[in-house]
């Protein structure tokens, strides 16, 4: 039974607290963007799958699945990384007031940083791929110094 | 030899051998029992050292957990690669760069990033890392002369490369050192268990397990060790310097994760929680007036079993991609 021994003092009291709104605030300072794919509103989950996003459910009986297709980058039209020292000054113009009969200079946004797309689904295949080789490596290592001990 | 006279002598060797420092091999030898390398010969020592580094050659995508030395050969335009390196908990990793062979005018890089990021999310987020965002990417075309070494903030880090030149590519060696106090941890398995402590450090320090999993506290201490009572606030945990929080997600960043339980009172016992997200995160917040420690335990749910709707369960509120 997964119960509180003593009821830990808990942020929210109740079975199911409330959806977070975009304005509630948070205990963690200014409030946190709620990703939409975090909602329990099954709408957002059917728009996840119509937008072909990779979430696979695994059904009963069903052989593994394999992993997914490949993974892309966050790759926009002249991305730019993000670098020490983005320019964030207005151009001499602005500076000068002339900029102001047209439209206000606005801050070049940041380009995205250097991402890579892959699920949680491929990640833990990855990492079971990693534990077994660390493993059989670690057995390797053991069967040399075994090998050389009983010599 | 009388017993007595074979004492005095054991102990004028023994005072000899302090004055010449040499106790330090005395302790080596008494360490020789737990050690078997140490019982071997120089020649043999040598032959097993060298016999003991993995060597590998890197996938495009991959992930390494374990030290050694790995390379990355194009045999075709690769343009869209990554590899994921991850450690123990208490583990920092240490990139060294070997040998890089790639046209960095050409359009080819070779990052590193202090961290994880997947689809844009980054791990630790920008609110527990040290460095800002930019500063987390190592650019070997812009640093490489300088800088041959990387070294990890955390357990976690990973590198990005494209290479366009078929025969182009990389060597990389990987060694793991030692955190004392380990802050931002992704677990390599889905079962585990973990103390965690900030002592006296303004910092907030999350552990990641991007399993579905049911995790059980079972001692936390939010504030000093001794035992000094300590001023309850009267409702939440709101205005409290130092508290913990579970977290869950879809996602790797914990600040774009959806809290689910605070606490901010010390306690001894078992608190159990189900949570049925891609990602769970524990994350302590250290005002770094007090040492702070949390011990919990975690181990994967199976989310085909039948639900039992009384529990403490909150696993509706994510629904796993598995």
């Amino acid at each position: 039974m997964g119960l509180w021994s003593r009821p830990p003092r808990l942020g929210r009291a109740g079975p199911a607290p409330p959806l977070p709104r975009p304005s509630a605030p948070s205990p963690r300072g200014p409030a946190a963007p709620v990703p939409p794919s975090c909602s329990p509103c099954p709408a957002v989950l059917a728009l996840a799958a119509a937008a072909g996003h990779p979430t696979p459910r695994h059904r009963p009986g069903a052989p593994p699945a394999p992993p997914e297709l490949p993974v892309l980058y966050n790759h926009r039209p002249r991305r730019r990384l993000i670098s020490r020292g983005t320019d964030r000054t207005p151009p001499a113009a602005y500076r000068q007031g002339r900029g102001t009969a047209h439209r206000p200079w606005r801050a070049r946004r940041d380009e995205p940083p250097l991402s890579i797309d892959l699920t949680f689904h491929l990640l833990r295949h990855l990492l079971l791929l990693a534990r077994a080789q660390s493993q059989r490596a670690q057995a390797d290592s053991n069967r040399l110094i075994l090998d050389a001990v009983g010599r | 030899m009388p017993s007595a006279f074979q004492f005095q002598c054991h102990f004028i060797l023994i005072f000899l051998a302090a004055s010449k420092g040499e106790t330090r091999y005395l302790e080596v030898r008494d360490a020789g029992e737990d050690e078997p390398f140490l019982l071997l010969s120089e020649d043999l020592k040598r032959e097993l050292s060298a016999g003991q580094v993995y060597r590998r050659s890197l996938r495009c995508i991959d992930m390494l957990s374990i030290e050694g030395q790995f390379t990355f050969t194009a045999d075709q335009p690769q343009l869209h690669c990554a590899t994921f390196f991850i450690g123990e908990p208490e583990e920092l990793i240490m990139i060294d760069y070997d040998f890089v062979n790639i046209d960095c005018k050409g359009g080819d890089f070779l990052k590193v990033f202090d961290g994880w990021i997947l689809k844009g999310e980054k791990f630790p987020s920008s609110l527990d890392h040290p460095l800002p965002a930019s500063q987390r990417y190592i650019d070997f075309c812009e640093s490489g002369n300088i800088q041959k070494s990387v070294r990890s903030s955390q357990n976690v880090a990973m590198i990005f490369f494209r290479i366009h030149q078929p025969g182009n590519g990389f060597t990389i060696t990987v060694k793991k050192n030692t955190n004392l106090f380990p802050c931002n941890v992704i677990s390599q398995t889905p079962s585990g268990r973990f103390t965690m402590v900030i002592p006296h450090q303004h910092r907030n320090c999350s552990f990641s397990i991007i399993y579905p999993v049911v995790i059980k506290i079972s001692d936390l201490i939010l504030g000093h060790l001794n035992g000094l009572f300590l001023k309850k606030p009267s409702a939440g945990c709101a205005g409290v310097g130092d508290f913990v929080e579970l977290l869950g997600g879809t996602g790797l960043d914990p600040s774009k994760m959806f809290p689910l339980a605070d606490l901010c009172h010390s306690f001894h016992g078992s608190a159990q929680m189900k949570i049925g997200c891609d990602n769970t995160v524990l994350r302590m917040v250290s005002s770094g007036k007090h040492i702070n420690r949390v011990t919990f335990e975690y181990h994967q749910i199976d989310l085909q079993e039948p639900e039992n709707r009384k529990e403490n369960s909150i696993e509706e509120f994510c629904f796993p991609s598995i």
